[in-house]
């Protein structure tokens, strides 16, 4: 039991610590919008085989809780959700765990050797100006080398860091909702032809008391969730100015601080959870920007501290309880470049390293930390019809651990290959097709947390094949785009937990075998009937078939595996009408299992759920935009969850106030 | 008056009928005799503890027996489970509650909730002496339930985290694993007198005593798990005269079953997955068959349970402890016999002749 509850403990902890595009269509965009995505150090592409995006207009229609919330509307994603405003939130994109998912804000990413897991739900949606999803290829070439080894990669541009050629620019946020939740969120960013500065902070709390219902045996048992209270924030300053003028130089400073309730699952006839978790990281990033003649370079720097605070007052020991601390570092520094060779081909390149840290407070046998350099090289040209892309990656990884055994040192080289047409035939039908091979490093927590982690830890290794094919059979007022895609991964060497030591004491083993096939569908309408009335219509479905190749001889050999639903699906109407306008949204999944072995018992019910809002503007004036919104999230209160017995709230409602000076 | 008659005449109707559902002799319909009801762990907070219901007259399977007689799930982390007189005990560990059930007909009599104000108690195992019952709680205590009442009327304080009793010479012997606070786990035994229901003393044994049992000569039996690497998993045997260590024994023990004058040592080896099963004389103190049951069939040994009635040895396979296990049955010799799918984690039997 004690240890079982040791691994819940390290679990819980894991989820605390700190996942594809629908709307390519973005001519609802105002101007001013997509100047402010058209970041000036970085090239974007538009292919939709290979990525999902989202702007800040569409981030401000559906307004969701956090990062997490909008990627669950993103194709071949599958989202953990535990419930709850700042709840552990992950993405597994097509068949891979959540740690094959890097998250890059600004051109930076966003670290976590401790868990591998970055909790999606701490990443919030007010100061971003556009998200994207990359599962293959590229949307840019500036990124750190080695945000482009991982499985799928997570970009987010903010307001706050970016040049822009207004005077004076102010964000503020207001929202109040079910549950307690206050939320603001201030950002003034001052600009001038040589440079910007801006500072913005955030606040948020919520008691997150939510009723919820679940079924015990024949009963309905209805409760309200207790020990789910948040409070979070955050605030810094951004930077950057001219140094010439193809020069730039910008610096991001960020700090957060969580204090929350930690209220597990749902646990039948004991209601009482104490479990606390307190986190803050402080972040100071440098970045460096140039071109020279047809080279673009990125030089950058960037420190990144987390603390962690655990708490179980109602653990049995003789210490009355349990107080865990963690204290983590992590430096990265690195340069990346590219060049154009002629009018057909880019040339690119990057190489970055690493340092992470790890203290744990309560361990005697581990203080690890890593060294993670990684390069990569590669380039693309067009023929006459086609564009071909190729990639390789070599990465170094060192490990030590002052107090004990070490994990091995990796060297691995990992290849990564694109092609798609060129012309874009009728309709703009576009093929993409790709190869990637990656791997995920284990955690510190893997190798080696009391009792649990495993010196002995291989990389998890994942080969991903996909290929997908875009057009736009109808472009006028009417218009239509359809993306679907197919896609085959298989993971080796998954890291799984197993009891090793007795029932209780699990313990991390390199014997996981995934074979995922999958289809996603997505299509795109928008119809524009004059300048006052429009029309979005946005729906895309995924299959996943998820199945654990293993062992043969185990019994949940093929099996679809736990927490992949083989059937998703996400829908969305708006109808704008002048400055004022409605949404429907909905999200479905089918069922799924709490375990890999498919027997009715494991069974996690599918669900639906709509959501409804109504926005209205008011019309902007010398660069004021006023906008108030109200959603309902959940309208037909339906009893969900995404892990077992982590219930979810049923109906909720949101008003939410915007202001922005552009 | 004539209404009257009627009206009484058919509420004997109803009234027999209903009585009749829930007469012993329509148990025997429901099934509740010569069969199995297996306890069915599950995982930690996935609220998947089970009963498995195995009617041996017709080898049917009942997976989910708890939730058909009650409508409800069981809980979080079915313990332990134990018949006394006419009631089953069942100790759910998490869900901090004690199931007392019908023994005829599996439904509930009473769920005694183990809270301690706002703490789980964290039940574990339970015993019984004359009226009362013992239930260990991982708080450090060892709570007394009147079987009549089925109240609790007294805790009684012992070590760290007890785990399985025993009774011998008018003693209850509780492990005092210390599990919570590991790596400095306890390892003692308490000792409680059965009069006064007051701790004796604690007679020190090895680290992390787990499953106690007392042999026909009255001595106890303790198996120290040690640390799960340096300190193997051992037994000791305990001199219920003189209440010291008596001797100390070489081989690897994870858990005792009683059998006849002697006991069958089950060893599950968690870093190769291998199991054994010796036989061991309680009178001569030694391991009489080193591999007594060939458990090449059995995936992850959880558990042995010895029914004396048909002399037949009944093997739990956790299946790796993700997948739901199985209930292997060898004869009273160790020659395996069939198989029954249970549920998740199987950890104990109780019998119906």
């Amino acid at each position: 039991m004690f240890n079982k509850l040791i691994v819940c403990g390290l679990i819980v902890i894991a989820f605390h610590w700190k996942v594809l595009s629908q709307d390519t269509i973005k001519p609802l965009a105002t101007v001013s919008e997509l100047e402010q995505v058209t970041i000036t150090h970085i090239v974007k592409s538009t292919n939709d085989n290979i990525s999902q995006d989202f702007t800040r207009l569409e981030i401000l229609k559906y307004q969701p809780q956090d990062v997490g919330a909008i990627l669950q509307k993103l194709s071949g994603s599958t989202l953990k959700s535990y419930g709850g405003l700042g709840g552990m939130k992950t993405i597994s994109v097509r068949g891979l765990g959540a740690q094959h998912t890097n998250v890059v804000i600004d051109g930076f990413l966003v670290n976590n050797t401790q868990s591998g897991q970055i909790n999606l739900a701490n990443i919030q949606t007010d100061n971003i100006n556009s998200i994207s999803l990359n599962t293959g290829g590229r949307s840019n070439y500036l990124l750190p080398a080695s945000a482009y080894v991982s499985g799928s990669i997570l970009t987010i541009l903010t307001f706050e860091n970016s040049f822009d050629t207004n005077r004076l620019q102010v964000r503020f946020n207001s929202k109040y909702g079910s549950f307690g939740e206050i939320d603001n969120y201030l950002a003034i960013k001052k600009n001038h032809p040589k440079f910007f500065i801006s500072a913005f902070g955030k606040y948020r709390q919520a008691n997150g008391k939510y009723p919820y219902s679940y079924l015990n045996g024949n009963n309905i048992v209805s409760g309200i969730r207790s020990n789910n209270d948040l409070k979070d924030w955050y605030s810094g300053f951004n930077f950057g100015f001219y140094l010439s003028k193809k020069t730039t130089f910008r610096v991001i400073y960020k700090n957060f601080g969580a204090n929350q309730g930690l209220p597990g699952s749902v646990i039948l006839y004991n209601p009482f959870t104490d479990q606390r978790l307190i986190s803050a990281s402080n972040s100071l990033n440098f970045n460096f920007n140039s071109k020279i003649r047809l080279l673009n370079i990125r030089i950058f720097s960037g420190y990144q501290d987390d603390k962690t605070h655990y708490i179980d007052p109602t653990f049995l020991n003789n210490s009355g309880g349990i107080s865990m601390r963690y204290y983590s570092q992590t430096i990265h520094s690195g340069i990346s470049a590219y060049r154009r060779l002629g009018i057909h081909s880019i040339l690119f390149g990057g190489i970055d390293t690493k340092f992470s840290q790890l203290e744990f407070i309560d361990s005697k046998n581990a203080e690890p930390n890593r060294n993670h350099t990684t390069f990569i090289i590669g380039g693309n040209t067009n023929f006459s019809k086609l564009k071909a892309e190729f990639q390789i990656s070599g990465q170094f990884i060192q490990e030590n651990n002052n107090l004990g055994e070490r994990a091995s040192n990796v060297s691995r080289y990992n290849p990564f290959l694109l092609i798609e047409n060129q012309e874009f035939w009728k309709w703009n039908v576009k093929f993409t097709g790709w190869y990637k091979n990656s791997f995920r490093i284990p955690t510190f927590n893997e190798l080696y947390y009391n009792g649990i982690g495993n010196v002995k830890l291989k990389p998890e290794d994942a080969n991903q094949y996909s290929f997908g094919v875009n057009f736009q059979p109808i472009d006028k007022m009417l218009k239509l785009k359809i993306t679907t895609n197919s896609y085959f991964s298989y993971v080796k060497n998954q890291i799984l937990a197993i009891p090793t030591k007795n029932l209780f004491v699990w313990s991390m083993q390199n014997i996981g075998e995934v074979h995922t096939r999958g289809l996603e569908i997505r299509m795109d309408i928008q119809y524009k009937l004059n300048r006052n009335f429009s029309l979005e219509m946005n729906g895309n479905y995924t299959f996943q078939q998820s199945l654990d190749y293993s062992d043969k001889f185990s019994p949940t050999y093929k099996n679809q595996v736990a927490y992949i639903p083989k059937h998703t699906g996400n829908g969305s109407l708006t109808v704008n009408y002048k400055n004022s306008g409605m949404i429907f949204s909905s999200y479905c999944s089918s069922m799924k299992y709490a375990m890999n072995e498919n027997i009715s018992s494991n069974i996690i019910d599918g669900f639906a759920l709509f959501d409804f809002g109504i926005y209205s503007k008011v019309k902007q004036v010398n660069n004021h935009e006023f906008r108030i919104q109200f959603n309902i999230k959940n309208c037909f209160n339906s009893s969900y969850a995404f892990v077992k017995y982590y219930v979810m709230p049923g109906r909720s409602f949101l008003i939410s106030l915007n202001y922005a000076l552009h | 008056m004539r209404y009257i008659k009627l009206f009484i005449i058919v509420f004997l109707a109803v009234s027999c009928k209903k009585h009749k559902v829930e007469t012993p002799d329509s148990t025997a319909i429901s099934g509740l005799k010569n069969g199995m009801l297996v306890l069915c762990e599950g995982l930690f907070q996935q609220n998947n503890a089970t009963l498995s219901w195995i009617d041996l007259s017709n080898n049917t399977i009942d997976n989910d027996f708890f939730t058909t007689k009650n409508s409800r799930n069981l809980g979080d982390t079915g313990n332990d489970i134990a018949q006394y007189g006419s009631k089953i005990y069942i100790v759910v560990n998490v869900s901090s509650t004690l199931e007392v059930l019908d023994k005829n007909t599996g439904k509930s009599i009473k769920q005694i909730s183990m809270l301690n104000g706002n703490t789980s108690k964290q039940p574990r195992y339970i015993t019984f002496n004359g009226s009362n019952a013992f239930v260990t709680c991982y708080d450090g205590y060892v709570d007394v339930l009147d079987t009549a009442s089925l109240t609790i009327t007294q805790r009684i304080k012992v070590g760290d985290n007890p785990e399985q009793m025993a009774i011998s010479n008018n003693k209850l012997y509780v492990a005092n694993s210390g599990g919570l606070n590991s790596p400095n786990v306890d390892s003692t035994v308490s000792v409680i007198g059965l009069s006064n229901l007051q701790e004796l003393y604690k007679i020190t044994v090895g680290k992390n005593p787990g499953s106690v049992k007392v042999d026909n000569q009255g001595d106890i039996y303790v198996i120290t798990r040690g640390n799960y690497s340096t300190i193997p998993s051992r037994m000791v045997r305990i001199n219920t005269q003189t209440d010291q260590v008596a001797q100390n024994f070489s081989f690897d023990a994870s858990g005792i079953e009683k059998m006849g004058n002697k006991f069958l040592i089950n060893f599950y080896n968690y870093s190769n997955s291998t199991s054994n099963i010796a036989l061991f004389n309680t009178e001569n103190e030694a391991i009489e068959i080193n591999n007594f049951i060939s458990t090449s069939n059995i995936t992850t040994l959880y558990g042995v349970v010895y029914r004396s009635s048909n002399n037949k040895i009944y093997c739990l396979d956790a299946m790796s402890f993700t997948n739901t296990g199985y209930v292997r049955v060898f004869s009273g010799s160790g020659i395996y016999e069939t198989s029954y799918h249970v549920g998740l984690n199987p950890n104990n039997i109780l019998f119906y002749e």
